[in-house]
């Protein structure tokens, strides 16, 4: 962001960034949006485990001449807590054009239930 | 090898604002100085030659302009907005639909060779030095 980096050609360390992030609901899931610039679907790891939602990027170091640098490219790491209702085994994830879309569905149990009342 | 950038490349700027942020940005003024938020970029030095990188999530090489004047890089682009409406954000953090970014290289560059590609959201722009920028050796007489 300064000019001091411009002056100082260094390799980048592997260091990870967090990336942005929208999430929204809707009735039936949640949806979220995570940019993830010039990563393929190969680099990519989605894991869940113990509630816990985590992407991974696996960067590669360059020691390029950085004149003037304000990202590293590829690395990214993100985790995310699930809510209970969510349906962890059914989500779907799509990358294209480095936005990656997860879509997370309700479980079925918290879904609203028409409940049938009898009569007697 | 390029010249790089100098904390004097900016000094020629009349408008005090202006030399306000360059002071803290260097000679890149653009969207960062008006509190925009704008995607991130990269300037590279690579085989004599400028590579200019950035950060475009969600955009369509379609969505995105570069103009190349000189040493002047115009980067403009807006992206489709992909999320349905009415619905309810629980995080909202990624950046605005449109930008607009001003660069100044630190030296001229070729503009009818200047090459861009878009990959995987990511903006890659070859920028060679131009002719008259091109260092050049002087044979001394004795």
């Amino acid at each position: 962001m300064n000019t001091a980096t411009a002056t100082t050609p260094t390799t980048t360390p592997l260091e990870t960034f967090s990336p942005a992030m929208d999430l929204y609901e809707t009735a039936d899931a949640v949806t979220v949006l995570v940019d993830l610039p010039g990563v393929t679907s190969e680099q990519l790891t989605v894991e869940f485990e113990g509630g816990i939602l985590t992407l991974n990027t696996a960067g590669v170091a360059d020691d390029r001449h950085y004149l003037h640098q304000e990202f590293h490219p590829g690395h990214f790491q993100r985790s995310l807590r699930l809510s209970d209702n969510l349906d962890a085994s059914a989500i779907s994830a799509n990358l294209e054009d480095g936005l990656l879309t997860l879509t997370i569905p309700r479980s079925a149990a918290s879904l609203p239930r028409k409940i049938e009342i009898q009569s007697s | 090898m390029l010249p790089t950038l100098s904390r004097n490349s900016h000094a020629s700027f009349p408008n005090s604002l202006d030399s306000l942020f360059r002071s803290f940005f260097g000679p890149w003024s653009d969207g960062l100085a008006t509190g925009n938020r704008v995607p991130p970029i990269n300037l590279i030095e690579e085989d004599g030659q400028y590579v200019l990188e950035a950060e475009l999530p969600g955009y369509a090489l379609a969505d995105v302009q570069l103009e190349v004047h000189g040493d002047r890089v115009m980067l403009s682009g807006s992206r489709e907005d992909v999320t349905p409406e009415s619905v309810t954000f629980r995080r909202k953090e990624r950046q605005a639909q449109s930008f607009e970014r001003h660069l100044q290289l630190p030296t001229e560059v070729a503009a009818e060779q200047v090459s861009a590609c878009l990959r995987n959201g990511l903006l890659r722009v070859v920028l060679p030095v131009a002719a008259a920028a091109q260092p050049r050796q002087i044979t001394v007489n004795g």
